[in-house]
Parts: structure tokens; C-alpha cells; sequence
């Protein structure tokens, strides 16, 4: 187990960055016009 | 203990989620106490505001006495459940008026005090005294509209009812998602809705247009509900000597070029084959071209402060009108 995390510890930093990366993109750039209806998570 | 094989990879994929749902949902919620995200208010409102009916034909009801802030504006629930102040039971020298209703009608993204239930409130009052009473809820279609009054409506013996009708009040009642513990996380919802908007760009059948039009096609089940819903609410008023009134309100995508003007003019018919007063909106909008400026936010097309006031300024006249 300490091999494990001692041999991806970078590598499991570098994915969870670039998934967070991909995020801030997904909330920063434009979506472009509302096309869609109405419709519900939750209810 | 030596980890080998698929297990380092699962593991490793394992962790990195982890760490990255961790950051991200904790980002997501520093961003959330700045903006707004309409998807993610929707999924706060299911989770803080919205609570399980007993009556399945309802659904859903809001926890009484409930005050939160969604869509960046102040949201408060009286014990009866509504979006409104207490009203006693018994009547006072005020004609009453219930407005049924969906997330619209409940003002939502709006102050109280800008919903169109306050301005015909205050503009009828200026004619004759009168109290409305917000039956609005999220979510509801005509079926759980009447449903609701039924249950909680009738009790306050109201002079007249005045059901608002929007496009996808013809769906099937909805339940409750089973996963809807995953609303809990704003990074979740926040996925959801870009997967949403993503399906209804690449998938068939699935812009707002084609799914409205839909729930209108020959047999549909969530319209036949309506249909009942409707004769019920008017044979139930007819029996307490209630006034009906139904209001078309417009949907805000395009309104230069109405696309469901059709599926209006069928409704219209049937309410007025069927002896119910009926108002539709949509064509008073039609000079709006530029329909975003009457949305709440660039992703959410309900009704904003401005559109609330068209919707009070043109319903004025028929709401205000009293029988005998």
C-alpha cells in the first residue's frame, strides 16, 4: 500500500487537476442559448 | 499488502475522484455563495423547500414555515405551505382569490413582492377589496394543481380560482428521483445540468420545442390528466359556487414566432368547449423580440421582474372581472 500511494501520489494529483481543470472551463465558457425545457433533478 | 493489477488502477482512478470531488465540491460552493447556477437553485429548492405528499396525486407539497434565499432572492413558506403571508380561514369582507399554479406562479427567481400575485393584488385592490392567496408550486402540473387546491384550497372558500397554465403543465405527475440524496451536491447537480444541455443539443426530440409539442400528441397521458384535472376543478367550483378562471401564460424561448400556438389554441378550445373562462397571454407578448431580457438569468427562461408586470398589466382586466 505505501508503494502504491508512494509511486501515484503525483499522478493522482495531476488527474484530479485536470478533472477540476475541466470544471472551471465548463463554468467559465459560454453554454451558448437555453435550448432546452424545463425539466428536474430531484422532482 | 501488495496491490497489483487492475486493482492499482481502480484504486488509483479511485482517489483521484475523490480528491477531485472534494476540491470541486467545495470550490462549487464558495462560487454558489457569489452566482447563481439555475439547475443547482432547482435542486436546492427539491432538497430545502420541497417535501414528500402523502396523496400521490399531488407528489410533492412545501415544508411549512421554510425561509431560504434561491436564485439570490429571499424565499419564505407560511405554515400552510404557500409562498405568502398567514391567511385565516375564516373570511374577512375581502373578496378571495386562489391563483393555481406552477413555479411561475410562485414567483419563482422574483421577489414576493414582484410576482404577479402581489401586483394583481395591490392593482384589483385598488378597485374593490380583495386577497390572493399563492397556491404556486414548482414542478406542478394541472393534475397536482387541482389536487392541491382540493386538499388545501377549499378550506379558505375562495370567491374564484384562477389556475395559470404553462406548456408543460400537461406532463405526468413526477415523482421523486431515486437518487435524489445526489442533489445534496452542487457538483453533481451542476454535471447533470451540462449533461442536460448537452442531450437536448444532440439527441433527437429533446429541445424545448419538440418536447412540449409532444406532451399534446393524440393520446398523450400527462394531457389527458390535465383534461380530467380540469373538468374536476370546474365541476368542484360549480358545486361551491366558485368562480374558474384559466390563464394561458406565454413561453419565453420565442415569442415573435410562437411555436405553440397550436397546442394553445387546443386548450383554449377544450376550456372553452367546456363552459371554462379562459385568457391566453401568449399573444400579448408577441412584440417582444428580444426574449431574453424577460428571462431570470441567461440559463433560466422563467419570467423575470419584468415579465411578472406584462403578466399582471395584461390579466388585470379578466382577473379583476366578477361574476353575477
Amino acid at each position: 500500500m505505501k508503494d502504491f500511494f508512494s509511486m501515484y501520489k503525483t499522478k493522482i494529483v495531476v488527474l484530479a487537476l485536470i478533472l477540476l481543470i475541466i470544471t472551471i472551463l465548463l463554468i467559465i465558457l459560454p453554454s451558448g442559448p437555453q435550448n432546452r425545457p424545463f425539466v428536474y433533478q430531484i422532482y | 499488502m501488495p496491490i497489483t493489477g487492475r486493482y492499482k488502477v481502480f484504486l488509483f482512478l479511485a482517489l483521484s475522484l475523490a480528491v477531485f470531488f472534494l476540491i470541486a465540491e467545495l470550490a462549487m460552493r464558495l462560487y454558489l455563495s457569489f452566482h447563481t447556477i439555475y439547475d443547482i437553485e432547482m435542486a436546492r429548492y427539491a432538497t430545502i423547500v420541497k417535501a414528500h405528499a402523502s396523496n400521490p396525486r399531488i407528489g410533492h407539497v412545501h415544508k411549512p414555515n421554510v425561509k431560504t434565499q434561491l436564485m439570490g432572492v429571499a424565499v419564505r413558506i407560511n405554515s400552510d405551505g404557500l409562498r405568502d403571508r398567514e391567511f385565516f380561514l375564516r373570511k374577512n369582507n375581502k373578496y378571495r382569490i386562489i391563483f393555481l399554479g406552477d413555479s411561475i406562479t410562485f414567483g419563482w427567481g422574483v421577489k414576493e413582492e414582484d410576482a404577479f400575485k402581489n401586483i394583481l393584488e395591490e392593482s384589483i385592490n385598488r378597485r374593490y377589496p380583495v386577497e390572493i392567496l399563492n397556491f404556486g408550486v414548482g414542478n406542478y402540473n394541472t393534475e397536482q394543481e387541482v389536487s392541491f387546491f382540493l386538499e388545501r384550497g377549499l378550506k379558505y372558500s375562495p370567491d374564484k380560482v384562477v389556475l395559470f397554465y404553462f406548456i408543460n403543465d400537461a406532463e405526468k405527475t413526477p415523482r421523486r428521483s431515486p437518487f435524489w440524496l445526489l442533489g445534496e451536491s452542487r457538483l453533481i447537480s451542476f454535471y447533470w445540468s451540462k449533461a442536460q444541455s448537452l442531450i437536448s443539443r444532440i439527441l433527437p426530440g429533446r429541445t424545448y420545442k419538440e418536447y412540449y409539442s409532444g406532451l399534446y400528441k393524440a393520446g398523450a397521458e400527462g394531457w389527458l390528466n390535465a383534461k380530467k384535472a380540469f373538468l374536476e376543478l370546474r365541476n368542484t367550483c360549480q358545486e361551491n359556487m366558485v368562480q374558474l378562471q384559466v390563464v394561458l401564460l406565454p413561453e419565453l424561448h420565442d415569442l415573435s414566432d410562437y411555436p405553440f400556438q397550436k397546442e394553445y389554441n387546443e386548450i383554449s378550445s377544450f376550456l372553452g368547449d367546456n363552459g371554462i373562462d379562459c385568457l391566453d397571454l401568449s399573444g400579448f407578448f408577441k412584440g417582444y423580440m428580444d426574449c431574453r431580457k424577460l428571462w431570470v438569468a441567461p440559463d433560466d427562461p422563467h419570467p423575470n421582474k419584468k415579465a411578472h408586470e406584462l403578466i399582471a398589466d395584461y390579466s388585470l382586466d379578466f382577473i379583476a372581472m366578477r361574476q353575477g
